[in-house]
């Protein structure tokens, strides 16, 4: 019985929380005119990992060492994750997976790539629009912060120039870069 | 922790509108900072997680 009862409000809290981040989606695309923002599917997942094989001397070769394929389910199960595609005609631009911290008071931003195609077709720098879901997400639920977690301390600078403060220890284990929203 | 509004009511969704205010009010600005020096953005993977953080990131909720 407590199991069933467990289900259920796990259920519920995947819609809610869907929904919420469905209206994230929307307010985003509405401030982003021509990108198309929504959750991540598998087949976005499998795109994401053949980013691995696109490498040239022009571009940063910087690519995710983990797997999207291998991660996705993880955060399927998490109703309150926050996951994000962003995509201008169909094309796969950016990605981000993360969470909703335990006391909902924080988004956190994961695993965050963008194309390595230059320019991106975009048409705009992809993390600021990635950035704007997550903080859309954030203001809906509640949170007070939004942090990228395990940045590049190379790029801090750009982080900043996205939004974020400087790197900082996150949960007394973690390095990140936090947005005040 | 603040409660979360139902978004499935006029009051819930008044609700959700009324917080999404101010972020709207700044995306102008974000938006203008967004497409300065296009050419310059990094791309690539924008985290760096070791083996040790994913798989605490799969196992925790923190």
């Amino acid at each position: 019985m407590a199991h069933h009862s467990a289900r259920i409000d796990h259920l519920e809290a995947e819609e809610r929380y869907k929904t919420f981040r469905e209206i994230a989606f929307e307010t985003t695309m509405e401030e982003f005119n021509g990108i198309q923002v929504s959750g991540v599917s598998f087949m976005d997942a499998l795109t994401a990992d053949k980013w691995k094989d696109q490498i040239s001397a022009s571009q940063r070769t910087a690519r995710s060492a983990w797997s999207w394929a291998r991660e996705y389910p993880m955060y399927q199960n998490r109703p309150k994750r926050f996951e994000v595609t962003v995509k201008r005609s169909g094309i796969l631009c950016g990605i981000c997976l993360g969470q909703l911290s335990k006391h909902g008071t924080r988004v956190r931003m994961n695993l965050v790539e963008s194309t390595p195609v230059k320019p991106n077709p975009l048409g705009i720098r992809a993390l600021p629009v990635i950035a704007f879901a997550a903080a859309a997400y954030g203001k809906i639920v509640g949170a007070d912060e939004v942090w990228l977690i395990d940045p590049y301390a190379n790029l801090e600078d750009y982080y900043q120039s996205s939004g974020f403060g400087p790197r900082e220890v996150y949960h007394g284990k973690r390095i990140g870069q936090r947005k005040i929203i | 922790m603040n409660s979360t509004p139902d978004p499935t009511t006029p009051e819930g969704r008044s609700e959700i509108a009324r917080r999404l205010e101010s972020l709207r009010a700044e995306a102008k600005e974000i938006r203008r900072k967004a497409l300065e020096n296009l050419e310059d953005e990094p791309s690539g993977a924008l985290t760096n997680p070791s083996e040790i953080d994913l798989y605490r990131d799969r196992t925790n909720e923190d």
